[in-house]
């Protein structure tokens, strides 16, 4: 039997389908039996989802032509 | 790298010809999309003190051989293989070793922390609950949005690079641990901490509306 311990540990592994042999059944049946641990899954599975949509890395039009300038003369 | 031939898309592939014919516009593109995840990956291999530098050295690649690109695999994915040989051959002519500390040790108050789960490693406390669990409607949470990219900035080098790669790059396992030169056990910890802290924020800002 997993411990909660475990089910916080291994989650992103079980949400990424990341898990072998008899793993992810052991995972199903302590979600199955711990609503505290259900929740924390179903958060991460959220947190997964959403923060990318968050992120937005793309440079300014402005720093990237200063980044071609260096590249084609630099000192 | 990705071994499984990766069709570039058409707007990709009138991206490349344009590269290939010199065109600035085509190159600040490149530079908008991937300077970040550049550094970051350079961060994670090198350190700080070289990342910069290993950063220009590979757009000097790039642009000298983006005639050769052949596209045997994504676009990202030959830049994302270039700024990472380019750091790993930093780290030798500096024969420095970049210790990966941040998978040692507990991050008090983290999920992991065990002092959170008893002798028998249940939870002691119950899991917070959210009362916004949409993602739709989280996504509107503008302040929120301010919370995780504050969070992700300073998120140890590894983890962010592991992330970035992982969740919004969707670069596979197996081409991160090539990337990163981590075993594919500690880039699943890597991406599992950086989760984990991302989630915290979540967790912080359903209860208090802040960071
Ligand atoms: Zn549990």
């Amino acid at each position: 039997m997993l411990s909660c311990k475990d089910v916080t540990h291994l989650a992103s592994d079980y949400i990424d389908n990341n898990m072998s042999g008899t793993l992810p059944w052991k995972m199903r049946l302590h979600l199955v039996a711990c609503r505290c641990c259900r929740r924390f899954v179903k958060h991460l599975r959220i947190t997964k989802k959403v923060v990318p949509q968050f992120v937005d890395n793309n440079l300014s039009e402005a720093d990237a032509e200063a980044i071609l300038k260096k590249i084609k003369a630099p000192d | 790298m990705t071994k499984t031939p990766t069709p570039n898309s058409p707007d990709e592939q009138q991206l490349i010809a344009n590269l290939i014919a010199g065109d600035d516009r085509a190159f600040c593109e490149i530079i908008t999309r991937f300077q970040h995840i550049m550094i970051t990956i350079a961060r994670a291999i090198c350190g700080d003190t070289f990342a910069d530098d290993v950063v220009q050295d590979a757009w000097m690649a790039i642009h000298k051989n983006i005639c050769k690109f052949e596209q045997r695999s994504s676009l990202k994915t030959w830049v994302i293989t270039i700024v990472s040989n380019e750091a790993k051959a930093r780290l030798r002519r500096e024969s420095r070793k970049v210790s990966l500390d941040e998978l040692d040790g507990e991050t008090p108050g983290s999920y992991l922390d065990s002092t959170q789960f008893g002798q028998d490693g249940h939870r002691i406390a119950p899991t917070q609950v959210w009362h916004i669990e949409s993602p739709e409607q989280l996504l509107e949470e503008k302040q929120l949005q301010r919370c995780i990219n504050k969070t992700l900035s300073i998120l140890p080098p590894a983890q962010k690079a592991a992330f970035l790669l992982r969740d919004i790059e969707q670069q596979s396992f197996e081409d991160i641990c090539e990337v990163l030169q981590v075993s594919a056990a500690n880039v699943r910890v890597l991406i599992h901490r950086a989760r984990l802290t991302l989630m915290q924020v979540i967790d912080r800002y359903q209860e208090t509306g802040t960071c």
